[in-house]
């Protein structure tokens, strides 16, 4: 089936491997290496007036982690699968739908009880959960109708 | 809706895995069908029914609460 928007196979090793470097990156401690100058178009440091458009110098390292796991989550979940047809793209928007729902409600849950600097811990998880919840309940469906009986 | 695909598939005696290769579809696609969890598009069922040579009305049939 002709399908659009979708990222060939082959992606979802790129995938893989893009978020096993980040979760590396995300665990090690700051390496000078990524000790680099870049733009920010806001820079707003405590007890330091904020800038704006200027080129500073920080470690980098987490924001590259980060692109790094989102793109490669982006690729795991978006690639097309093998035999995609009309009823895997009606799989593909139903979980879709159901990672927004369960994201949402959770970030409703993480609102109401999670209180101080945790918070930030949650906003921080809920920039990848909705591509992990969607990667899960994609998958699982999936399998469950490979497996599911010849009769 | 109600189906008979799987009286006409085995007036025809092949598989779920055989038609999804003729129809250019996975064979999860047709059991989900079969098991009337997931209606095809028209384009789907249209081939279905030049492949089987049936009218759409005896592939496809609708119930009361459709």
């Amino acid at each position: 089936m002709k399908t659009r928007f979708l990222f060939p196979r082959k992606f979802i090793w790129i995938g893989w491997i893009a978020v096993i470097v980040s979760i590396l990156l995300f665990f090690l401690n700051e390496l000078p290496f990524f000790n680099l100058k870049t733009f920010a178009m806001i820079n707003n440091e405590v007890f330091r007036d904020t800038e704006y458009f200027k080129l500073i110098q920080d470690n980098l390292q987490f924001e590259i982690a980060s692109v790094l796991l989102i793109v490669g989550l982006i690729f795991i979940a978006f690639t097309k699968v093998k035999n995609e047809d009309e009823f895997t793209s009606k799989l593909r928007l139903e979980s879709l739908l159901w990672a927004t729902y369960i994201n949402y409600g959770l970030l409703i849950l993480a609102i109401m009880f999670v209180y101080g600097l945790g918070f930030l811990n949650v906003m921080a998880y809920n920039f990848f959960t909705i591509l992990i919840v969607f990667i899960i309940r994609f998958r699982f469906v999936l399998w469950k109708s490979f497996k599911s009986e010849k009769s | 809706m109600k189906n008979t695909l799987k009286v006409q598939r085995a007036i025809k005696n092949i598989t779920q895995e055989e038609l999804a290769k003729q129809l250019g579809v996975a064979r999860q696609t047709i059991n989900a069908i079969e098991l009337n969890k997931y209606v095809p598009s028209t384009v789907l069922a249209l081939k279905m029914a030049r492949y089987f040579e049936k009218p759409f009305e005896e592939i496809f049939i609708l119930e009361e609460s459709d």
